[in-house]
């Protein structure tokens, strides 16, 4: 059996971009976000020790990182409703054509915000849409069921449509 | 979403990689869960340590004094009676682990939320007034009236009630609020929330 740090860490490795990409919906500045994923991490080696494997790793990851997230913004009282940019500067270094790169990086910048701008329960569902989890894995993680995500998800994706019509 | 979807491909594109766990985080998170286990201890030997004060203080006095046996009991009593509320509530309103579904861990916090304000709002009667009533007798067995002591009691008492009553109300707008977004997941109905025990 691994021992706790070997496990957080290998779960970390390969998929700590969920939380990571979950905390930037659901903050407005690059310091925020970085809280955010500190709390998630950290609720995350506080229940370490009690997964079984129940669910999947990323599905469980998944739902620690959206209960800190919408916990941490409810108890806050910080919903975010407007927009600033998180991580344009870094994408824009990564890309190799600075026109390119900076119509991109406004491309997922406009991503971002209008997930932010959409309400939690739809935030949640295009969140996991985007990442292309299957229906019944999107149902495990929020804990509804699979034709009610069907439902919703049809909505939420209409509303994102709308936020971003050149986009879409 | 569809594979062919252009929010898809732009997901997809948009990589972030997430900072490194290293070694020095990791002591830092290892730092910050120690620190917050240890807040959560001393938060309940603070909320039941009151209590058991009270129930040795006033045990011992009616070992001791006679002639306030009976109304020493009594506040020993009602020292039990608080700790015994707190730890029914909290162990009937333990909250799941983080890794649960969304809908399970918004009905547990709602649950709480709703315990936490039920015992705010009547604290005045669970813990002021018995607390309050128990030291007016402690304080007159001996048959003085002791007006100004009944007097501040029952101010004391007031503003205490009044102060948990705001709480309570303060924590209204994030019951709410988890409330709403329980609601929002499955739609109009509620059929998707699990069953409360």
């Amino acid at each position: 059996m691994p021992s706790l740090d070997a496990r957080f860490a290998a779960l970390l490795d390969a998929h700590a971009d969920v939380p990571w990409r979950i905390a930037r919906a659901y903050t407005r500045t690059p310091a925020d976000r970085e809280d955010l994923y500190q709390e998630m991490l950290l609720q995350t080696w506080r229940a370490l020790p009690a997964f079984r494997g129940d669910s999947a790793e990323r599905t469980w990851l998944t739902r620690i990182a959206l209960n800190v997230a919408l916990g941490a913004v409810r108890t806050r009282d910080a919903r975010p409703t407007t927009d600033a940019p998180t991580a344009v500067d870094e994408a824009r270094d990564a890309a190799p054509d600075p026109a390119t790169a900076a119509a991109h990086t406004d491309a997922v910048e406009q991503l971002y915000a209008a997930i932010r701008r959409l309400d939690d329960a739809d935030r949640a569902l295009v969140l996991l849409a985007l990442d292309e989890r299957p229906h019944a894995e999107i149902a495990d993680v929020l804990g509804v069921r699979v034709g009610t995500v069907a439902v919703r998800l049809h909505r939420a994706r209409a509303r994102l449509a709308a936020l971003l019509p050149h986009l879409s | 979403m569809i594979p062919s979807d252009p929010l898809v491909a732009l997901w997809r594109q948009s990589a972030d990689p997430a900072p490194a766990v290293d070694a020095t985080r990791l002591d830092a998170l290892k730092d910050e869960a120690a620190r917050l286990d240890r807040t959560l201890w001393w938060r309940d030997v603070r909320e039941v340590g009151a209590s058991i004060l009270v129930t040795l203080f006033f045990g011992g006095a009616a070992a001791v004094w006679d002639d306030v046996r009976a109304p020493a009991l009594a506040l020993a009593a009602v020292g039990v009676w608080i700790a015994a509320v707190m730890l029914v509530v909290r162990l009937r309103t333990r909250r799941p682990g983080p890794g649960v579904p969304l809908q399970q861990a918004l009905a547990a916090e709602v649950r709480w939320l709703d315990a936490q304000m039920a015992l705010l709002r009547w604290a005045w009667l669970w813990y002021v007034l018995p607390i309050a009533l128990g030291l007016i007798w402690f304080e007159t067995a001996d048959g003085s009236p002791r007006r100004l002591f009944i007097l501040l009691v029952g101010a004391g008492g007031v503003g205490l009630a009044r102060l948990n009553w705001e709480a309570a109300a303060a924590m209204l707008p994030t019951r709410t609020a988890f409330a709403t977004l329980r609601t929002d997941l499955t739609g109009s109905d509620d059929s998707d929330a699990p069953p409360l025990p």
